[in-house]
């Protein structure tokens, strides 16, 4: 078993009012980020929000919560995409301490049962109008179940690596990562550019929601970090200092003329959700972003790395938590950034506070770093009951071969192996000699060899290598 | 009567101000009369229009920004329009866009904004206006 990694001391917490906890420290925080203040905290092509009015705005989903008697811990759906509606309800609801499950617009259908949730924001429920207060009026649910009144965020994890899951997040959990994570949080004079979704932990919890909480001007771009020139368009008119983003949007924006230069005028940011390519570490390297790594199951932050310190597959430091790798190489966290729980049909299910989450990654340790390989339900069994881990095999593929851009290793019926090669280029030539070193023993067991062109058709949105679309290809 | 047949009328054969912003809600016919509008024609607009002098005292505030901000003419007019009747306008976006303009003496820009009227966030367009023949400083507001 390999040595725990080293725990990160907890950063001193720069978020205003520390000394208090939970739901009277969110309140102390937005109280302090927006109440009374005029400079703009949200910037959509429709609209310059400032603090002040996201503050009045907030007050009036407070106000709506009360009259309807919806108290601390009652669960409510916020299923809605970026706008100022989206966060004058969230900031509303972590002042009054209510549970908040943050639906992706689209999959609200069943969404209210589903949490037994008092109301909803979101299609075909409650609305807000274009500066982000309440309409409509609408009658609310009673719930079956009892409230929780230190869950504060159910959140679903991505799906794309895995089944996914519904993480009950705590105040606890939050202010655990938003304190641990604070030297790579947006910092005083900073213009924040939001590319990331945000139902999604990343974008939300290490992206929007301390931009909000520290009351920095939040640029919403137009196309949701689709389009990489448009990013660059707003960055340079916003004069932006600081955007999280995917791997696939750094490899898009590294691919225009100007791309490059912008990621290199950031004065910050965390570049994670999948693991980062060869050939983006070296346009990262030497710039002011870091490699960040997590799960939303983590609230959802793992580890940073230091600024413009990149490596194929590098995950960098743990910070609020500790880590360890386990006899099959698979990465387990502890800490309080580490879920309370999880919602199902039947409620909430509480877990074991001092548990090491299986994050379900095959990672390796060189010279101090932790290298993510791949996920470890891809690895798999042969006929002969021998277990091929497959990440790991990958990994020293790619290592083994400067040219590689991805592998991938499936089985192929119950005792053979299929190697899939990723480059640049479909017409390189694989090395089949490297292919087989990197096999060792196993390289009996390999049926073939095929070379694949890297293209968007093969990742996932985030960027990572999409095993089923590569297996179709 | 609209506001820009009614000015049509008055500035009958002068050509609008080529300085006009192509996308904004303000007529065009309203640029080239700057110089000379009274309370009686801003009070017809149908969207806000506040004169402001170079350090931003309101001189005229009509009668449609009247009722979006519910602040009376006589109230607003002699204050400062970003630091006394509009602080949420007292930003870097919005009065300094405005101080930037006119110390170059060029203020035609226009943005989406959000304002807190009567503690009620609206989403509005803004057009800052400077118009160097009469040296006079306009805002106008739509509501979005």
């Amino acid at each position: 078993m390999a040595p725990a990694a080293s725990h990160a001391s907890g950063a001193a917490a720069l978020f205003a009012e520390c000394d208090k906890t939970g739901v009277a420290r969110w309140r102390a925080v937005l109280h302090a980020a927006l109440r009374g203040r005029s400079h703009p905290v949200l910037v959509f092509p429709e609209a310059t929000t400032t603090a002040a009015s996201l503050w009045a705005a907030s007050r009036l989903w407070v106000a709506l919560f009360r009259s309807h008697g919806v108290r601390a811990g009652d669960r409510v759906v916020l299923s809605r995409g970026p706008d100022a509606g989206f966060l004058a309800f969230l900031a509303a609801a972590l002042w009054e301490g209510l549970t908040v499950a943050v639906v992706p617009p689209g999959s609200e259908e069943g969404a209210l049962e589903f949490f037994d949730a008092r109301l909803m924001l979101g299609r075909g429920a409650l609305d807000a109008d274009g500066a982000g207060c309440p309409l409509g009026n609408e009658t609310l649910r009673s719930a079956r179940g009892p409230a929780h009144a230190d869950v504060r965020l159910l959140l679903r994890s991505s799906g794309t690596s895995g089944r996914p899951t519904w993480a009950a997040l705590s105040d606890d959990n939050l202010w655990s990562v938003l304190d641990s994570h604070e030297p790579c949080l947006a910092g005083a004079r900073d213009a924040v550019l939001s590319v990331l979704p945000w139902h999604h932990a990343f974008g939300l919890v290490l992206d929007v929601l301390p931009a909000l909480l520290r009351s920095r001007c939040v640029v919403r771009e137009s196309s949701q970090g689709r389009d990489a020139a448009s990013m660059i368009r707003a960055a340079s008119e916003w004069k932006v200092s600081w955007c999280s983003m995917v791997p696939l949007q750094a490899e898009r924006l590294a691919m225009l003329p100007d791309g490059p230069r912008m990621l290199r005028r950031l004065r910050g940011g965390v570049v994670g959700g999948a693991p980062v390519s060869r050939h983006l570490a070296d346009v990262l390297r030497g710039s002011s972003l870091r490699v960040g790594y997590g799960q939303t199951e983590a609230s959802p932050g793992v580890a940073v790395g230091e600024p413009g310190d990149f490596e194929p597959g590098c995950i960098g430091l743990p910070r609020g938590c500790e880590t360890r790798v386990d006899s099959r190489q698979s990465l387990l966290v502890r800490g309080r950034n580490v879920c309370i729980g999880t919602w199902t049909s039947a409620g909430l299910e509480r877990l074991a506070p001092d548990r090491w989450l299986d994050t379900g990654d095959m990672v390796s340790c060189r010279a101090g770093r932790t290298l993510f390989a791949g996920r470890a339900d891809s690895s798999f069994k042969l006929a002969n009951g021998r277990m091929v881990h497959s990440p790991l095999i990958e990994q020293a593929l790619r290592e083994a071969d400067g040219r590689l851009v991805d592998a991938a290793v499936v089985p192929s019926g119950s005792d053979r192996i299929r190697v899939f090669l990723v480059f640049n280029r479909a017409d390189e030539e694989p090395d089949i000699n490297a292919v087989k070193r990197a096999l060792g023993a196993l390289s009996d067991r390999l049926e073939s060899v095929q070379v694949r062109a890297e293209g968007p058709a093969l990742r996932t949105p985030k960027g990572a290598l999409d095993r089923v679309r590569l297996l179709a290809a | 009567m609209s506001t820009a047949t009614m000015l049509r009328d008055r500035i009958a054969g002068r050509t609008p101000s080529p300085a006009a912003a192509p996308s904004s809600f303000v007529p065009p016919e309203v640029f080239g009369a700057c110089g000379s509008l009274t309370r009686a024609d801003v009070d017809s607009f149908d969207f806000g229009a506040v004169k402001v002098d170079d350090a931003g005292k309101i001189l005229l505030y009509n009668r449609c920004q009247s009722e979006l901000a519910g602040v009376a003419p006589a109230t607003a007019e002699g204050k400062n329009f970003f630091t006394q009747v509009a602080p949420c306008s007292n930003n870097g976006l919005f009065f300094g866009a405005f101080k930037r303009g006119v110390a170059a003496g060029s203020l035609n820009t226009t943005f989406p904004y959000t304002f807190t009227y009567k503690m009620k966030p609206t989403n509005v367009q803004i057009h800052l206006y400077r118009d160097n023949a009469s040296k006079t400083n306009w805002i106008f507001i739509s509501k979005s």
